[in-house]
């Protein structure tokens, strides 16, 4: 059988290295040898991520604003029942049961509640990176993304919150109490910003488990999207991958699998806010299980 | 007791005469006592009334002064001179006059921390004043995550360990962030065992701390405690990166105490005078003696078996007399948290008369103070060696040391030369937080917690900047306008290891009492201590391991009445993987480069109780334990060897005397600590003999590497008269010990 000439290559440089005592580097060289990399073609930013640079005392950031008649197929469909479900149409929730904060979006209007989802750096309160936010403006929900293009713009990026914050009358987060208002604040600690008193938070986690923890297999965001958005994602970004996919970005200014966190992002921003139109409905949802 | 007394009725008898090689009296010392100028709370004076402190002595005052002051201070009095209150007073006092300081307590053992903690609680427990402002909690990585953020928001006094400190507190500073702000004071205790590669590591792990302190705007005081050492103020300057103050004015108390070097007698006849009777069964017989007459003792041991052996022996000799056989216990690293509490607790109430125990009972943990101390064996420092002498010491009557000589070249040299003893300097502890190795892993560590600017250099030496920029190289780090980002996902702190040692343990569990885990042991003495067939004394009773889950990290034991134990027979190996760099000299071809020491137990012996008579032995199959690291290695010349040959030395022996006196200088020119580097004489590498010289961490640490480019230097001290710290390490050779210690024939 011939060898194929890339291993015949390999093979020759192990013998070298052997003979010059020099194992480990030679380990290491195939190591990397053995992840051939593809050449690719670089993506910049502005072509995955239409947006503009945006600035405040604290330095300049990327911020990515798009309509979601941009972005989903089902744009239509969403907005219509988000306006009406905060509108006050087809309440059903049960008041006694809900959380302050959810009953304080109920009696709020569409444009009230601002959206929040966070992209980070890794779990141990590192670098927050990116802060998707969205809110509802003249009758079409909003994303607006907050992107540090390297780390040194994270001020930036959590000063542009602070200020959309103070004019929120409330927030709503997925698990955003226990990760991203808590990380918002570490972060803002660590760079002795100061934020604004926090409006009243809804965490569609809390409200979730309370509502469907007995229908669902579990209530993490993909699994209620799964069953009760019915949607799934194809191609979607690993929660785990997000950070190595960043710390690539600032590496080389590829913007390629940023593209994906993104959309990742949007779509988490999407969901929660479906979840929480479910939530006030108080429609119970026909789950197949 | 009567110290004299007993050393008299002792070697009266004949089994015991001519053993006392030497006794030394030292000498009773007065209480001094000091006004302390610095008001204590009248709360605090009341608290400690109840606890029979009615005065302060001099060296509390004046480390109360200082503190006060807002010196940053190290404390270096004796065992028992009551060091803990130079750092709680001050710290529950700043608590009185602002309850919203924090404190944190660094200890080197989770043990110290709950010992700690219980004496914290004590003091909150006595007044509801003093409970209001005194929260103290233990986090360390034992702590439930639930509790957590309730002690990272509520205690007032944190006590951890560097390791907790390095991994789990400063990468999640932003957890943190209010505690680090209103920490006013840091305290180091036992600050003597940060040295060598550890204490460099935790030289930088604090430095790091105060970056974060400093960034959120806080300056907190240090005050650090340390057994006796030759260089305090050195050390405690290299590990805190501040200028301390000395507190090393002893004014506790102490008894008179009479230490006695004891050396076991010959078994054999006159002429040939080789080997001598175990200093084991000695220890046995003297603490049955001493248990006797009521003392109270403590014996050190240097291994856990033999910890085990000699409080089995002893509690069968003192069967049938009283109470006295259930009033031992023996204590060392392996047992259970609760039951070391137990057993210091009864140690401490006296209602334990005896502890046969290894050095896990040296650092200092309270048990009161003792009547009498068996050394078995020297410690290996001189610093160890009072450590554990200092366990007895009574203020008001006398106590007694006695130190057990192994027949074995540095014990039998110290029964000759009692006052390299009792006149040697202790020993020098050395850390060098700018060694390049550590600093590359520390400064990943400092990045990951805050972007690394110029500035840092006053945190981190003049190295930061290089070090950085070749962690960057790697996709480490990236520099963008002027700082360096952590640039890659996971905490780099999981990856570096601050102790030599990993804390990797085995569970030892009983399979005959539901899987309940009885013990535990570290993962590289588990294959010499917890081998298939091996007998696991516990508390003196005898285990069977039925098998070794290497990777579940768990020994499976049974009960079992063997009359015997069980020995492993160890072989180890340092095999060349890569060579690096050679120079041939005058004195021999040098290389550096990389080696794999490898050691592994091969077989066991089973040993009768009593007679010590060989029963069995078979072998095993377990997996070889690896040390990847860095040596240097050099092959004296055929002429030399010839010459040692010709002057009536075996070579190789001759060469393992150069290869302790080279393990004892390199220090010096290294900056690292003893126990951080190891040698072997091999000739199968290279088919000649040849010393080698390694790091003992993985990888290397560049030790070795640092006396291969200062070779000429290194060849100098060892020939030089060897220092006496020299001198103990190199009669550590096989010579005869009727030959001068050093076989330190001229480099």
């Amino acid at each position: 059988m011939a060898l194929p000439e890339s291993r015949r290559q390999k093979l020759d440089m192990l013998i070298r290295s052997l003979a010059a005592g020099k194992i480990k580097q030679a380990e290491e060289t195939l190591r990397a040898a053995g992840r051939p990399k593809p050449p690719r073609k670089l993506l910049a930013l502005e072509e995955v991520a239409p947006g503009a640079e945006a600035s405040n005392p604290q330095g300049a950031f990327w911020l990515i604003r798009r309509r979601l008649a941009e972005v989903s197929p089902e744009a239509p469909s969403v907005q219509k029942e988000y306006l009406a479900v905060l509108r006050g149409a087809r309440h059903r929730f049960d008041e006694m049961r809900a959380s302050a904060a959810l009953c304080h979006v109920a009696d709020g209007q569409p444009e009230g509640p601002l959206f929040l989802d966070v992209e980070t750096c890794g779990l141990a309160g590192t670098c927050v990176f990116m802060i998707g936010l969205m809110s509802c403006r003249d009758g079409e929900l909003v994303f607006d993304q907050l992107l540090a293009r390297h780390y040194g713009q994270e001020p930036a990026i959590l000063a542009a919150f602070a200020e959309r914050m103070a004019s929120a009358e409330t927030l709503v987060s997925f698990n955003g109490k226990a990760f991203d208002m808590t990380n918002i604040r570490e972060r803002a600690a660590f760079h002795g910003l100061a934020l604004p008193a926090e409006p009243p938070h809804c965490d569609v986690l809390h409200e979730s488990r309370r509502r469907w923890r007995d229908i669902v297999p579990d209530c993490r965001l993909q699994t209620l999207e799964q069953y009760l958005c019915r949607r799934r994602r194809v191609g979607d970004v690993l929660g785990s991958e997000i950070p190595d996919v960043y710390h690539g970005f600032v590496a080389d200014g590829d913007a390629t699998r940023l593209k994906s966190v993104l959309h990742h992002n949007l779509l988490d921003l999407l969901t929660t806010a479906q979840l929480l139109c479910l939530l006030l409905t108080g429609e119970e949802p026909c789950v197949d299980l | 007791m009567d110290a004299r007394l007993f050393i008299r009725e002792i070697t009266a008898e004949k089994r015991y005469r001519d053993q006392v090689a030497h006794v030394r009296e030292i000498p009773p010392r007065q209480a001094v006592y000091a006004e302390c100028r610095r008001e204590i709370p009248e709360l605090l004076w009341g608290l400690l009334r109840r606890q029979n402190i009615h005065r302060l002595y001099r060296h509390q005052a004046a480390a109360i002064e200082a503190v006060a002051d807002g010196r940053d201070v190290v404390v270096v009095t004796g065992t028992a001179s009551g060091k803990t209150l130079c750092y709680n007073l001050p710290v529950v006092s700043g608590l009185l006059a602002d309850p919203a300081g924090r404190a944190l307590y660094i200890f080197p053992t989770k043990a110290l921390a709950q010992d700690q903690l219980g004496v914290l609680q004590r003091w909150a427990g006595q007044d509801r004043r003093i409970a209001e402002v005194l929260a103290p909690a233990v986090y360390d990585g034992d702590t439930p995550a639930h509790n957590r953020a309730k002690i990272r928001s509520g205690a007032s006094v944190v006590l951890t360990n560097p390791d907790m400190l390095h991994v789990g507190i400063l990468p999640y500073h932003g957890k943190w962030h209010q505690f680090l702000r209103r920490l006013r004071t840091i305290v180091v205790d036992e600050v003597h065992s940060y040295r060598g590669i550890f204490g460099s590591h935790v030289a930088c792990v604090l430095r790091r701390l105060l970056r974060l302190c400093e960034h959120y705007g806080s300056r907190p005081q240090i005050v650090c405690c340390s057994a006796t050492i030759a260089n305090p103020l050195e050390l405690t300057g290299k590990l805190t990166g501040r200028e301390m103050t000395l507190i090393d004015n002893d004014g506790s108390p102490r008894g008179r105490k009479y230490f006695v070097l004891w050396n076991p007698p010959f078994l054999d006849l006159p002429g040939e005078r080789v080997s001598r009777r175990s200093a084991n069964v000695e220890a046995v017989d003297l603490l049955v003696e001493l248990v006797r007459r009521r003392a109270q003792t403590i014996v050190f041991t240097r291994a856990r078996i033999v910890a085990e052996l000699v409080y089995k022996y002893a509690r069968e000799q003192l069967a049938g007399e009283e109470d006295l056989a259930g009033r031992i216990r023996p204590y060392r690293g392996g047992y259970l948290p609760m039951e070391r509490r137990e057993i210091e607790q009864q140690l401490f109430t006296g209602r334990l008369l005896a502890v046969s125990a290894t050095n896990a009972l040296e650092l200092g943990i309270d048990v009161g103070s003792l009547d009498a101390a068996i050394l078995v064996g020297f410690p290996g420092t001189i610093c160890s060696t009072w450590q554990q002498a200092g366990r007895a010491g009574r203020t008001a009557s006398d106590s007694l040391v006695i130190l057990l000589a192994y027949n074995d070249p540095v014990d039998q040299y110290l029964m000759r030369h009692p006052d390299y003893l009792f006149g040697a300097a202790h020993e020098h502890a050395i850390v060098d937080p700018a060694n390049p190795y550590i600093l590359a892993g520390q400064l990943s560590c400092a990045c990951f917690e805050k972007p690394l600017t110029a500035e840092d250099e006053a945190w981190f030496g003049p190295l930061v900047g290089d070090v950085a920029q070749a962690v960057a190289d790697d996709g480490q780090m990236k520099a963008i306008d002027g700082r360096y980002y952590w640039s890659c996902s996971g905490n780099p702190a999981t990856q570096v290891n601050l102790r030599t040692i990993s804390q990797n343990n085995y569970a030892i569990v009983n399979t005959a009492d539901g899987h309940k885990t009885i013990g535990q042991v570290d993962a590289i003495s588990a294959p010499e201590l917890v081998y298939p067939q091996a007998v696991y004394l516990h508390e003196g009773e005898p285990y069977i391991v039925s098998q070794l889950d290497t990777e579940g990290k768990i020994a499976y034991v049974e009960p079992a009445k063997v009359d015997y134990y069980t020995q492993p027979v160890l072989a180890s190996q340092c095999r060349i993987t890569a060579t690096r760099e050679q120079r041939p000299r005058p004195q021999g071809q040098t290389c550096i480069g990389d080696v794999d020491v490898t050691w592994q137990t091969t077989a066991f012996r089973k040993v009768k109780y009593y007679t010590m008579e060989l029963v069995g032995q078979a072998s095993l199959d377990l997996p070889a334990q690896t040390l990847a690291t860095a040596a240097m290695w050099w092959s004296p010349p055929e002429a030399a060897r010839s010459g040692l040959s010709a002057a009536g030395y075996n070579p190789v022996e001759a060469l393992m005397g150069v290869r302790n006196l080279m393990l004892a200088a390199l220090p010096s020119i290294a900056m690292c600590d003893r126990r951080d580097i190891s040698g072997v004489v091999d000739s199968a590498n290279l088919g000649t003999p040849t010393v080698f010289v390694y790091d003992r961490y993985p990888g290397g640490v560049g030790f070795a590497r640092k006396g291969y480019e200062l070779f000429d230097d290194w060849l100098d001290i060892c020939s030089a008269r060897p220092s006496t710290t020299t001198r103990t390490w190199a009669a550590a050779t096989p010579c005869p010990t009727s030959r001068p210690p050093s076989c330190c024939w001229t480099c």
